[in-house]
């Protein structure tokens, strides 16, 4: 009920509740957002922006399941936005500058060895292996509900799931070995 | 080890950290997006209509709480027969005759807004509704302790049983057996209001005080019924008006079986005895945080409550609570409106948090004193509590409250008890005084459970020893002598007060010219004694002047040292001429 009343209070305008939420799953976002992107920049301006599409959606925004699956869902999804105009930028050559201020000092995410040998093996996925592999072992999504939000067939989201665990695996056990 | 497992608990034994200047960066936009949501927000939603409040579990159940603590609150009813031509006893009778009655009851101010209870009183039981509600009725058995509602026009019905509900057996019995019990209450105070005109017709008014309720009664000045009745009781304020007794009922009006053809939920529960100090913290954390800006309410009297349910009940709709959810924010609620009723406190509370910020850790919000405690429990505006001492307090009380609250018992290494004495005599139609002399016990012996005294005059034996109304054993030791035993659980626990009752003749006592004389002595050391008399108006005595309300103090006295005997003085009373 904690996230119900916070959601309210965020609806409400109070910035308390905004900064509960935010203490409260901010690792959980973050990590997934550096697990898909292999970017700790990156990872912030996704979270960044998923905050802001949060606040900005309030006023229809009713809460049925948990507010963690529903963040970590538009994180997923912004980070999918972020890779694909990353991708843009890549062919274009673009120079698209990212929404932080290239001025500002980054005092950025710190991560610990294990998350650093995660992104690091996530990164070599082509990122929709990656995407299934962390909406289904972080956020807990089902199959089904995977391949709704990506509009795939639930068939699809099983073999990249599938895929990217094997390619994860031996590219951990070589790392091991 | 499945193929995943190794990769989950990379997942899971990875942690990330972020600096406050990255969380600050990460939040900016948001925080920018709420600042602009705050200004274009519309004003505060108003309250609706009070139905509103019964269409949700959650304020249905601080609605229930309220009904209750309305049942327990009406009729505290004191004093004694004074006035030119009603009189007080007058005026209550109707009340003592009564079997049946009903009235409406307002708790709060009467402002058109504040809905209105409307009771009809059978025995143990009371039918009540509430205006606004429709066909709502709920059947209260204080007997039993349960409540049954029902809605006519949905043919739902509810049970909900009331837990750590005091023992009240008939309400009608109850009410009477308050007026009896404080009816010699010394402390009262009562005077008579000038006659004015209510609705129409006139009436005559009675103002009885005390230091915990002050009661206001209004009768009509020609039938004598009585009509109105205000009462503040702490901080609560109650009133009864549109009275009528022994009016005519059917039992099934009363009847706690459900209808046929109604569809029985689940029976709840409410709990008398869950308004801890914890209960209120968390419901004044819930109002502050979720329904009040961050602001703590205007007051947390049940009637404030009221004003604010609509509001809360419409809120609560916006968000999107399942049906558990709105129990547990109604209980809350609950809990945290029982605690101001039933806290097992001494004297009034106080409450300072309209316009206090939820997380002011300097501003005093609350406080009150435990019973039997000395020192006060002050709840900040962080909602941390500290015991206080009284003379630290925001608004300390007086120096008299402040010797009262530090008077409890205390034992010491000498063998005398001592106290503070007060006598009331009250001389009734048949020419005898019946004196009661109110012994507080300050010091005595250590556990010595017997206290001797000795009564003025050896003559007027002894009739009844009581303890906070519980009769104590007393054996008579010599001539106006006698040994009672004390309960010193009850001692240490804060009980001191001692009532010791006996009969006087008037005409047994020394007369002076136009007066009657009596000795003046304590039944133990004393550092106060006052003497205090009133007259029977059916008796053939009279007092030398009028009194401002029904006692005349023709002695007084007070030292550091105890003493025993204080000489005799005049009773100021003589025969009617």
């Amino acid at each position: 009920m904690e996230d119900k009343l916070l959601v309210y209070r965020c609806k409400r305008g109070s910035h308390q509740a905004l900064t509960r939420i935010y203490d409260k799953y901010k690792a959980d976002l973050l990590l997934l957002a550096l697990a898909l992107l292999n970017d700790r920049a990156a990872a912030e301006d996704v979270v960044h922006d998923v905050f802001v599409s949060f606040v900005q959606g309030l006023d229809g925004f009713r809460l049925t399941g948990s507010l963690k699956g529903f963040l970590l869902t538009c994180t997923a999804n912004h980070a999918r936005n972020w890779n694909k105009a990353a991708r843009r930028r890549g062919q274009a050559g673009s120079d698209e500058a990212p929404s932080r201020d290239a001025n500002e000092p980054l005092e950025s995410v710190a991560c610990n060895e294990q998350l650093e040998r995660l992104s690091g093996a996530l990164a070599e996925l082509p990122f929709e292996q990656r995407e299934v592999v962390m909406m289904h072992l972080q956020a807990s999504m089902t199959f089904s509900a995977i391949a709704r939000a990506r509009q795939i067939s639930p068939n699809t989201a099983k073999s990249r799931y599938r895929y990217g665990i094997d390619k994860l695996r031996s590219s951990l056990n070589g790392e091991a070995t | 080890m499945k193929p995943a497992d190794e990769i989950k608990r990379l997942i899971h034994e990875s942690e990330i950290a972020t600096g406050s200047r990255a969380d600050e960066r990460i939040l900016r936009g948001a925080r920018s997006e709420l600042e602009q949501r705050r200004q274009g927000q519309t004003a505060r939603l108003e309250p609706t209509i009070w139905r509103f409040i019964m269409t949700n579990r959650m304020t249905k159940l601080a609605a229930a709480a309220v009904m209750v603590i309305a049942a327990l609150t009406v009729f505290h009813f004191v004093g004694n027969p004074v006035g030119s031509t009603l009189t007080f006893a007058q005026v209550i009778e109707p009340i003592l005759a009564a079997s049946t009655a009903q009235f409406d009851i307002i708790v709060g101010a009467e402002d058109g807004d504040t809905p209105v209870v409307h009771d009809l009183v059978m025995g143990s039981r009371i039918r009540r509704t509430v205006s606004g509600l429709g066909d709502n009725v709920a059947i209260i058995d204080l007997e039993a302790g349960r409540i049954l509602t029902l809605s006519e026009e949905k043919k739902e019905a509810q049970y909900m049983s009331l837990e750590g509900l005091p023992s009240i057996p008939n309400y009608m019995e109850r009410l009477k057996n308050l007026i009896l019990m404080l009816q010699d209450s010394p402390d009262f105070v009562l005077e008579d209001l000038d006659a004015r005109q209510l609705d129409g017709r006139e009436v005559v008014g009675f103002l009885a005080r005390h230091p915990h309720v002050e009661i206001t009664l209004w009768a009509d000045a020609e039938t004598g019924l009585p009509v109105r009745i205000e009462q503040a009781e702490g901080q609560m304020r109650t009133i009864c008006k549109n009275m009528e007794f022994d009016v005519p009922v059917e039992e099934a009006w009363f009847s706690m079986e459900v209808p046929e053809g109604y569809t029985i939920h689940e029976e709840t529960k409410l709990d008398l005895t869950a308004g801890t100090e914890q209960a209120f913290i968390e419901g004044l954390r819930l109002l502050a945080e979720t329904f009040n800006e961050g602001q703590f309410p205007t007051g947390v009297a049940v009637d404030d409550y009221l004003k604010q349910a609509p509001a809360v009940a419409q809120q609560i709709e916006s968000m999107n609570l399942s049906a558990e959810e709105q129990t547990a924010l109604g209980q809350t609620i609950q809990n945290y409106l029982l605690f101001t009723r039933f806290f097992p406190g001494e004297g009034e509370w106080t409450y300072r948090g309209q316009g206090v910020m939820l997380g002011d850790a300097q501003t005093p919000i609350f406080w009150y004193r435990p019973k039997d405690s000395v020192t006060y429990r002050v709840i900040y505006g962080d909602l941390h509590v500290e015991d206080v001492a009284p003379e630290d307090l925001p608004e300390p009380p007086s120096a008299e409250e402040l010797a009262q609250i530090r008077s409890g018992y205390q034992t010491w290494a000498q063998d005398d008890f001592v106290g503070t004495q007060e006598d009331y005599w009250y001389v009734l139609p048949d020419g005898r005084a019946r004196v009661k002399a109110y012994l507080t016990l300050r010091q005595g012996p250590e556990n010595t459970s017997l206290l001797p005294i000795t009564l003025p005059y050896a003559d007027a034996p002894l009739e009844a020893v009581l303890l906070e109304r519980e009769p104590l054993l007393f054996r008579e030791t010599g001539v106006g002598t006698y040994e009672i035993e004390l309960p010193l659980a009850k001692l240490r626990a804060g009980q001191t007060q001692i009532i010791c009752q006996w009969h006087v003749s008037l005409d047994d006592l020394r007369k002076g010219p136009g007066d009657h004389r009596t000795v003046l002595r304590s039944l133990i050391p004393v550092t106060s004694y006052k003497l205090r008399i009133g007259v029977d108006r059916q008796s053939d005595f009279e007092l030398a002047k009028a009194p401002s309300g029904i006692w005349l103090t023709p002695f007084t006295w007070s030292h550091d040292e105890p003493t025993l005997e204080f000489g005799s003085c005049g009773l100021m009373v003589g025969r009617k001429r």
